[in-house]
């Protein structure tokens, strides 16, 4: 079974990120505001950079340790990893592009064909494609199969779905939790979205202020934002009677249609969370949704517990 | 005047003279990636030859060179490399500059080691730039005149290049030299040019 454990500081400049967690099978999210120190905890577990001092453990195997001066380089830890921006190599085609890493593997490392993953993410008819001629949600689609078609042995996510929209984003998340059961495998993933969180039952590792050693469960998380003000920041928009849109997300106690592409969705609000500056909203649907508006935006549409909202959202991040 | 003879000496030390200029102006990248202070000095430095009048360039040659490089093709190559060194040397720093240190680090973690990261990764990213590089030496190169004159003279089937050799003719009044010679000048600008373009496209368009 896949796993993973770290013990380690590590200094970029005048950051220092101080990590200590560990994850087992299964997919893991790690949560926190931008410039926290998620992305530099990846980089680290991936060799990218060097921690100052600790251990890094995959599958009981030390691939970085200050005190043993063990330094596993990138290409043998066995990561499968997905970037936070493009990484596509511009000079090859999508099949050369998802066949890279597979063709460094032994036999024995085989459990996935870049064709399954190909399947998969549904980009058959991508494969003779250059990446400049793809559209941001297929390029990480690609990145995705790629990563996975590399077989390794834990699976790190930096924010996959960013540039996927809803719908695909869901199917897509779905194939990532049925891979990590049927390949046992351990799934590192790195979020801001709500929604996102709200599919697991597993702890939350939250990385604040370069701090990354405090698991949190999804409710405490949801809890926790207290002071914190970015989740689905709303501040600025536009009222028509009392509906409400911003750039990422409309509501309204009324029902309506918009002209954009986006997602739709309506129920029954169940909670409302007030606090100093912002209202956190749930909204019982298929499952259940998260919406924070400014208290201000809150107070202008009337919203109580139990009232029909309907929303829609143009960006799957807002949710 | 032997024309094949001037074309194949013109050739030679303009091929040798960019060969050299490359692979300087790649040692003294290479330098400066590592110790970035130098960047500033060696920027100035091979700037200067833009700057300076052509003869400075080949009476330093001569200089340095304690008159050893004299009447030599080597020494005319040399005075080459120095004329085209500004072109050269900043094609190839904008080159390994941006080489992007994202697409390394991926490669690297899909398993792939040095050698194929640099042959599958690093080269394609390089080598419109390099080519680039090659073909600015060359082109300065053909059509190098003053340092060449200074460090490698005019000696007639040993240093004389297509340059010297219309200007011999024109000195002369020997018109129909003057035409063929400058016919094969404009002929080898005009083949480099369109090598060095249709390689170009090429890379675009894979991009």
């Amino acid at each position: 079974m896949s796993n993973i454990n770290f013990n380690f500081i590590s200094n970029i400049g005048d950051f220092t990120l101080k990590s200590n967690s560990n994850f087992s099978q299964g997919v893991n999210f790690i949560w926190g505001r931008s410039g926290n120190g998620k992305s530099t905890l990846l980089n680290n577990i991936a060799g990218f950079i060097t921690p100052e001092e600790g251990e890094i453990i995959i599958n009981e195997q030390i691939i970085y340790s200050s005190i043993k001066k063990i330094n596993v380089p990138p290409n043998k830890r066995s990561i499968s990893y997905v970037q936070q921006e493009d990484s596509l190599f511009p000079y090859m085609n999508v099949l050369d592009n998802v066949e890279f890493g597979y063709k460094f593997l032994d036999e024995s490392q085989k459990k996935i064909t870049p064709y399954d993953v190909i399947d998969i993410f549904e980009i058959r008819d991508l494969l003779s494609l250059y990446p400049s001629q793809l559209s941001g949600g297929q390029k990480q689609k690609v990145a995705l199969a790629r990563s996975l078609a590399r077989n390794g042995q834990i699976l790190l996510l930096d924010e996959p779905l960013n540039s996927i929209d809803f719908i695909s984003g869901k199917k897509i998340y779905k194939a990532i939790e049925k891979l990590s059961e049927d390949l046992k495998l351990c799934v590192l993933y790195i979020t801001h979205s709500i929604d996102e969180i709200s599919r697991t039952n597993k702890e939350i590792l939250y990385v604040n202020d370069g701090n990354a050693n405090e698991k949190k469960t999804k409710d405490k998380l949801l809890r926790f934002w207290d002071d914190e003000t970015f989740i689905n920041e709303v501040h600025d928009g536009e009222f028509t009677e009392k509906s409400f849109s911003s750039k990422s997300v409309m509501i309204s106690k009324e029902s309506f249609t918009h002209n954009d592409i986006g997602f739709y969705f309506s129920g029954s609000i169940k909670s409302i969370l007030k606090k100093s500056k912002s209202t956190l909203i749930k909204i019982e649907s298929d499952k259940d949704y998260f919406i924070s508006l400014d208290n201000d935006i809150f107070s202008k549409l009337e919203l109580g517990v139990n009232d029909k909202a309907f929303c829609f959202v143009y960006k799957n991040l807002f949710l | 005047m032997n024309y094949f003879e001037i074309m194949l000496t013109t050739l030679k030390i303009a091929t040798t003279g960019t060969l050299i200029c490359f692979f300087v102006s790649l040692i003294i990248i290479l330098l400066v990636k590592k110790y970035k202070k130098l960047k500033s000095l060696f920027d100035f430095i091979t700037a200067l030859p833009l700057a300076l009048p052509p003869v400075i360039s080949g009476y330093f040659i001569i200089i340095v060179s304690n008159g050893n490089l004299s009447f030599e093709w080597i020494g005319g190559s040399i005075a080459c490399a120095i004329i085209s060194l500004p072109l050269v040397y900043k094609m190839i720093s904008v080159t390994i500059l941006s080489i992007d240190q994202k697409m390394i680090n991926t490669a690297k973690i899909l398993g792939s080691d040095n050698k194929h990261t640099f042959a599958f990764i690093v080269f394609p990213m390089i080598k419109t730039g390099f080519f680039s590089a090659l073909f600015l030496g060359f082109i300065r190169s053909i059509s190098e005149f003053g340092a060449t004159m200074i460090v490698s003279g005019n000696i007639s089937g040993k240093t004389q290049t297509l340059s010297t050799g219309i200007y011999t003719s024109i000195q002369t009044g020997d018109k129909s030299s003057i035409y063929i010679l400058s016919l094969i000048s404009i002929l080898i600008a005009v083949i480099t040019i369109f090598i060095f373009n249709l390689i170009n496209k090429k890379n675009a368009f894979e991009l």
